[in-house]
């Protein structure tokens, strides 16, 4: 979240961009407003696309509503875990021997093949009457 | 195999994966395969291919990133310059 190259003032502007986020979408549902973008793929075509309902399913998360999150996007949820931990070996993948193991492990062809198949079949299931959380 | 003692460079899948379900999709798509090229390339040994890989996925990546911005900042421009009104009824004509 906070690259170490950034000045202080950087730093700053980047923490209150994220607390602004943050209460924003805690406190006002997509859902019931118009200020929030709506997805222009959706809106083209008429389909969902990987990332729609990543807005609602935030806002969802942030008030505890958890069911909500994982019928707005699962795939979000999903991925929550796996973006934190990915991060923070990435923070720590030249500190230490073993965690770069892990790292590598974490990051292996067949790992990242196997995210972008699963991306590629959310995004045309659910678009299908098979798709129960519609 | 002795590049393997030294550490993978940034694959920015996990920016990629952010940019395909925030921003724009396309491109995080593009940043994922970009990613699975850096690990590949490591993989083999190669390490400076995977370097330029690396560098490649965060070009991508980054085109993503601003894409996503872009399109926010349009769209917030037009809700104020138009109104929220006239999104809600173009909204409404969707559902």
């Amino acid at each position: 979240m906070l690259p170490p190259h950034l000045t202080n003032i950087k730093r700053i502007f980047v923490v209150v961009i994220w607390i602004i986020l943050v209460v924003i979408y805690t406190k006002y549902n997509p859902n019931n407003s118009n200020y929030f973008p709506k997805c222009p793929f959706l809106s083209i075509t008429g389909y969902k696309c990987v990332g729609c309902g990543s807005q609602r399913a935030i806002h969802s998360l942030l008030n505890f509503e958890f069911l909500d999150a994982l019928y707005y996007n699962v795939l979000l949820v999903i991925f929550i875990p796996y973006l934190m931990i990915g991060f923070l070996l990435e923070l720590l993948k030249l500190k230490f021997i073993t965690i770069k193991k892990i790292h590598n492990a974490f990051f292996n062809t067949k790992t990242i093949f196997f995210i972008l198949v699963l991306f590629l079949c959310f995004w045309i299931i659910r678009n299908t009457p098979f798709w129960m959380l519609n | 195999m002795e590049n393997q003692n030294l550490p993978m460079p940034k694959t920015w899948l996990l920016e990629s994966i952010l940019v395909t379900l925030f921003c724009c999709l396309p491109l995080g798509i593009v940043g994922i395969i970009n990613a699975a090229n850096v690990s590949s390339k490591y993989e083999s040994g190669d390490l400076e291919g995977a370097k330029k890989a690396s560098q490649e996925a965060a070009k991508w990546t980054k085109y993503g990133f601003f894409a996503g911005l872009i399109v926010v900042i349009l769209y917030l421009v037009f809700i104020f310059v138009f109104g929220a009104s006239a999104i809600a009824a173009a909204a409404s004509d969707q559902y």
